[in-house]
């Protein structure tokens, strides 16, 4: 009010105006006494005032002007009327006080006036609502809400801008008919909506309300003007909340229902009626087409559960079934609560209805699962335990409780230790701790069952967190893995004493075994065959080329075509060859080797294995040299015809490339060179030639050290030592072993052998201890054949002394059985004797006495025929032999005896004789009785040459005959009958039996003997025996023999 | 105590054995013959033998045997063994252990006469 007075005071000359006029006033009006005129300019000052001042201040002035009047009246100079001046001056006094009530009055409002357009003003410009007044195409006024609106100033729209171009032009039309429709009066007032255009060009929803007005007699618009923006952005979220809404109802299925109890109106979300089947109904009492769409089975339950909610009773809460109109059966949950007034009647129900087919299908389907689940967890094969923190039994599957003997409801609240028979407290807790870190635990312990059997469990646990710490735990009985375990590691032992066992096998039978891939010659060796070989297994298999830089020179062709065989897919037998190992020695090696085939057919890989022979190939070395000897040794008959060759048997079979004998001489006292020996393919000419020269005295050389010391010496390596005579000789030459041995009878050195090879040949024990025996059987030899003549005449007498040996056996024999008839006679006849003597005789007993005699005397004579009968009846063996051979034998037995004799023997051996059956012995016998006989009737005479010739001759009927001749006395012609009767003899000492003898034999064997006299001296003793095809005679009763006429028989 | 005239002779050779008991008879002695030693270590008769006359060859007990096993049971029959063998060192080895004569087969009579008569001469100074 003050702000709008000031306002209106700016006129600052009014208030300095009206005091001077009402000082004027009252200077006039005092001095004069014309009194009305006065008083009533004052008015004029209330006027004034009233312009400026606010009603206080123009009842002051009223007040002032009043007292100014009252002062006049008093102030005047008297005369007048002073009635008149009084009543000029209450007239003044009225008039001043009704102006200034009706100037106060109309001042408050003219004030009233100004504040309502002040306040028009005021929310008019403040609005937010765009405000505007148009007349014709222009706006007569807009507020600034409405200039904003648009992007413009008040100014630039005010009676500048054509009302259409705030239209955005494709609403232009609807605007322009809208305001023709006002200004035509066709309508008051218009509401809608349009799109503005903005000054910068772009649009904005607003809502326009506007009326036609009569303003200043002319027509116009007014209206107001609201952007729709935010509304408009308002009502798309609300249109979009309500979509999700309906979405979200849609997704969960759930819809609203309403009942008016008072106007039985059933109200039905859409989802609800998509729920239900239904078409969205809003009917009055529909709630009774309720019944029809519940499933009749539930019907009676849902019924009940609604009328007990209307009394008041539980709330509505209820699950059942709907049949939808097209059959669908849908399981629902429907609940819902009732508004009551205040008399406690039910208004409505508001309610909630939620379609959980699918949620009752997923929890039947879960229940399934968990059904599964658990037939699943209890037909595992593995135990499960299910452990609170405290490892209390929560659950447990049913193979837990067959395993265990417990029911699941006994495990159940049990602890672990009272069914671990393994784990103490702390492993427990060391588990524990162990699984608590996250850890997966696999132990093994053993479980006892309630029946107190124990059985061994592998046991995996882990933790989990679900609501609390839980412990989980697979348990497997290992009872059978366990055994397996067992019989695993067993038959692991057992492979591992087999390979041991094949090793050590390998190792003891020198075997080594190696795989060859013939397309890449690489190799893979046993253990072994390094050992064999000598190379060093950290450095895995050898290289083909090393392999072959090994083998023995002379053998490498060989191998070589045996692999392109292999290579070629062909079997190859076996070989022998030899290598030289890093280490100089040579090894014998007996390669099998099986060829495996690719699909082509050619060999893919060889398996081979290798037997280290050596010990055998040496031992067979040394046998055939030391055989070879001792054949030498036999067959020689001197010391110089054998020496060569031994050196060279040797050199042969135990390859040695070198060697000679040294012999001691005695004149001398030293060793001399006697025979020297090289292998053809060996050249060592200044060594042979400084050895034939050499001489050794004991102790110096090799040779001289081995006298001195008796015994073998090896020299593995040969140095080029100056102080030895012939050892850089040697070494120069490529002599690299020496080994020499001596000769010895007893302890006496004979000679020494010394052998040399090319090769590095370390000591062999086996060859050493050989040497050995050869040097004392050379020796032996030497000092046999240095002794031959005394030793050949001991074994003459020995062959005699044995023959006596037999005859006087055969003597005492044949003595003995005679004896007792001899001496049975003897007393028998002393017996006779008696009785014949006695008074008076006994005749009866000297006959008894006497015929005894007589049965002795025949007894006597049976002896002799069962000795003979004995020789005849021995069986004689039936052997195919040739007479020849059996004959050479026989004369080689009695070559000594002819020698002591003097007599020579001559054979003449028949060709063409056929072999024979018979004893090989006895026919032997006869004849070596027949030489013997001989040799001796020849060795008793002394005239003439002693001259014995056997002979063989084939007879006429295919048999053989046998003679031996001699130039002995011979025999005569009464000899020559008898000669072969039994204790028929010359001889002093004879006792005839061996003609007899032989006969009985040549006899048994179906054949003849005879006795002739030689011309022109002495005897001819031939036997004939018959073919091999006629039987041997047994009964030995040949025909008698025959007598040669002309022979003279001797005693033989 | 009966008198000790019995001459026993024990000879596995029958005819050895019937010659010396018919020769026994002819001087007059009572004789008995076995075959075998172990018939005669059998016989009822065996103290009344005075003399015993034993092959020494015999296969199941030889003469000196059983003179051995005569002696060992405390009968000392004098004894003389006759053999077809004859050998020195056996004949010294047994005239040691107590044999009276030792002849070899065969035999002068009167030799064995005069062993027999010296057998049973030896019987005589034990009888009271």
């Amino acid at each position: 009010m003050a702000k709008t007075l000031s306002s209106m005071a700016r006129t600052a000359w009014l208030p300095a105006f009206a005091a001077i006029l009402a000082v004027a006033i009252f200077v006039a009006d005092t001095v004069t006494t014309v009194d009305i005129e006065f008083a009533i300019l004052y008015v004029v000052v209330v006027l004034l005032s009233a312009r400026f001042l606010d009603a206080r201040g123009v009842v002051l002035v009223a007040v002032g002007c009043a007292v100014l009047t009252i002062a006049s009246f008093f102030l005047s100079p008297p005369g007048g009327d002073r009635t008149a001046g009084m009543v000029n001056t209450a007239i003044g006094l009225g008039t001043i006080a009704l102006t200034a009530i009706l100037a106060v009055k109309d001042q408050s409002r003219q004030i009233k006036l100004l504040e309502a357009q002040e306040r028009f003003r005021v929310l008019a410009e403040s609005s937010l609502t765009g405000i505007y007044l148009a007349h014709g195409d222009h706006f007569q006024y807009v507020n600034p809400a409405f200039a904003r609106m648009f992007g413009y100033s008040v100014d630039e729209v005010v009676d500048r801008l054509d009302s259409r171009d705030l239209v955005w032009p494709p609403d232009r039309p609807t605007v322009e008919e809208n305001t023709r429709r006002r200004l035509e009066g066709e309508v008051e007032e218009v509401r809608y909506e349009f799109r503005g255009l903005r000054k910068d060009g772009s649009s904005l929803p607003v809502e326009v309300h506007g009326r036609r007005i009569a303003l200043a007699g002319k027509i116009g618009i007014m209206g107001t003007l609201v952007d729709n923006t935010e509304r408009q952005r308002a009502m798309d979220a609300l249109r979009e909340t309500g979509q999700k809404l309906e979405h979200a109802q849609r997704i969960a299925k759930v819809g609203w229902w309403e009942l008016d109890y008072r106007t039985g109106h059933v109200s039905l979300s859409d989802q609800v009626c998509r729920i239900l089947g239904v078409e969205p109904l809003d009917l009055p009492m529909w709630y009774h087409l309720w019944r029809d769409v519940v499933h009749p089975e539930d019907r009676a339950r849902e019924g009940d559960a609604f009328a007990a909610a209307l009394k008041g009773g539980p709330r509505y809460d209820v699950e059942f079934r709907v049949v939808r109109p097209d059959g669908n059966v849908r399981i629902v949950h429907s609940q819902g609560d009732v508004a009551w007034d205040e008399s406690k009647r039910p208004l409505r129900q508001f309610g909630a209805l939620q379609d959980i087919t699918e949620l009752r299908q997923m929890e039947q389907e879960l229940r399934a699962s968990e059904a599964r689940f658990r037939v699943f967890v209890d037909q595992a094969t593995d135990a499960f335990f299910l452990h609170d923190a405290q490892l209390v039994v929560v659950d447990v599957n049913q193979q837990a409780c067959d395993a265990l003997g417990y029911s699941r409801e006994e495990l159940i609240g049990m602890h672990p230790r009272e069914f671990d028979a393994a784990l103490d407290a702390t492993s427990m807790q060391r588990l524990q701790e162990q699984i608590a870190a996250g850890e997966v635990a696999t132990f093994e312990t053993r479980h006892r069952r309630k029946d107190g059997t124990v059985f061994p469990v592998e046991i995996r646990a882990r933790q989990f967190e679900h609501n609390g710490i839980w412990y989980v735990g697979s348990v497997r009985d290992i009872t059978d893995r366990k055994r397996t375990e067992l019989e695993l590691e067993e038959r692991q032992n057992k492979l591992r004493e087999i390979r041991e066992h094949l090793e050590l096998a390998q190792r003891v039978g020198h075997v080594g075994s190696a795989e060859l891939d013939l397309a890449t010659t690489t190799w893979q060796w046993s253990e072994q065959l390094y050992e064999i070989f000598g190379f060093d297994p950290k450095h895995g298999p050898p290289t083909d080329e090393q392999i072959a830089a090994c083998i023995h020179p002379e053998d490498r062709p060989m191998l070589l075509r045996r692999r392109e065989r292999s290579q070629a897919g062909e079997q190859v037998d076996p070989v022998e060859y030899r290598i030289i190992r890093l280490d100089g020695r040579e090894r014998w090696l007996y390669l099998q080797s099986r060829v495996v085939l690719d699909a082509a057919g050619r060999g893919r890989k060889a398996i081979a294995t290798v037997h280290d022979i050596t010990d055998r190939k040496r031992a067979q070395q040394r046998l055939l040299a030391h055989h070879a000897v001792t054949r030498i040794l036999g067959e020689a008959t001197g010391v110089e015809e054998a020496t060569p060759k031994i050196l060279e048997a040797l050199c042969e079979h135990l390859e040695w490339h070198l060697s000679a004998l040294w012999r001691v001489a005695r004149e001398s006292g030293a060793l001399r060179c006697e025979a020297f020996w090289r292998m053809p393919s060996v050249e060592a000419p200044q060594f042979e030639a400084a050895t034939r020269q050499k001489q050794f005295r004991p102790g110096v050389g090799l040779a001289g050290r081995v006298w001195a010391e008796r015994a073998p010496h090896w020299v593995a390596e040969v140095v080029p030592d100056p102080t030895l005579s012939r050892a850089p000789i040697a070494w120069a030459e490529g002599i690299r072993t020496a080994v020499a041995f001596p000769i010895l009878l007893g302890s006496e050195v004979l000679g020494v052998v010394e052998f040399f090879s090319c090769q590095t040949r370390q000591p062999d024990q086996d060859v050493l201890a050989m040497m050995e025996t050869l040097g004392s059987q050379i020796g032996q030899f030497i000092e046999r054949k240095r002794a031959e003549n005394a030793l050949q005449l001991a074994q003459a007498e020995l062959a005699h002394v044995t023959r006596v040996m037999t005859l006087s056996e055969l003597t005492a024999s044949i003595a003995h059985e005679i004896n007792q008839p001899i001496a049975a006679s003897v007393i028998d006849a002393g017996a006779a004797l008696r009785f014949l003597t006695a008074q008076p005789p006994a005749l009866d007993e000297a006959r008894q006495a006497l015929e005894a005699i007589v049965s002795n005397g025949r007894r006597a004579g049976d002896v002799i025929g069962r000795i003979r009968a004995l020789i005849k009846k021995a069986p004689p063996r039936k052997d195919s032999l040739n007479i020849n051979d059996a004959a050479r034998e026989v004369v080689e037995l009695a070559r000594t005896e002819a020698a002591k004799n003097g007599v020579s023997i001559q054979m003449q051996l028949g060709d063409g004789v056929s072999p024979i059956l018979g004893d090989r012995v006895q026919l032997q016998q006869v004849i070596l009785n027949l030489v013997v006989n001989s040799i001796e009737a020849m060795g008793s005479a002394n005239q003439g040459r002693r001259e014995l010739l056997i002979s063989t001759a084939p007879d006429a009927a295919g048999g053989v005959s046998v003679t031996v001749c001699d130039t002995g006395p011979g025999l005569d012609a009464t000899s020559a009958d008898r000669v072969f009767e039994r204790f028929y003899t010359t001889k002093p000492n004879g006792l005839g039996m061996g003609l007899a003898i032989c006969r009985s034999i040549v006899e048994a064997h179906g054949g003849r003997i005879r006795a002739a006299a030689n011309e022109p001296r002495g005897a001819i003793f031939q036997f004939l025996l018959p073919s091999g095809r006629e039987a041997v005679r047994g009964d030995g009763e040949g025909a008698p023999p025959d007598t040669v006429s002309g022979y003279g028989l001797r005693d033989p | 105590m009966l008198e000790k005239s019995l001459i026993s002779i024990v000879d596995d050779d029958q005819y050895v054995r019937d010659s010396i008991r018919r020769f026994m008879r002819s001087l007059g002695y009572s004789v008995e013959a076995f075959a075998r030693a172990a018939d005669f270590l059998a016989s009822p008769r065996l103290d009344e033998t005075g003399c015993l006359i034993a092959d020494v060859n015999m296969p199941a007990m030889t003469g000196i045997e059983l003179h051995k096993r005569l002696t060992d049971a405390g009968h000392a029959i004098p004894t003389i063994l006759i053999t077809a063998y004859p050998d020195v060192a056996a004949q010294a080895q047994a005239l040691t252990d107590g044999i009276l004569c030792y002849l070899p087969k065969p035999f002068d009579n009167d030799e064995l006469v005069l062993c027999v008569r010296t057998a049973l001469e030896r019987n005589r100074p034990n009888r009271p």
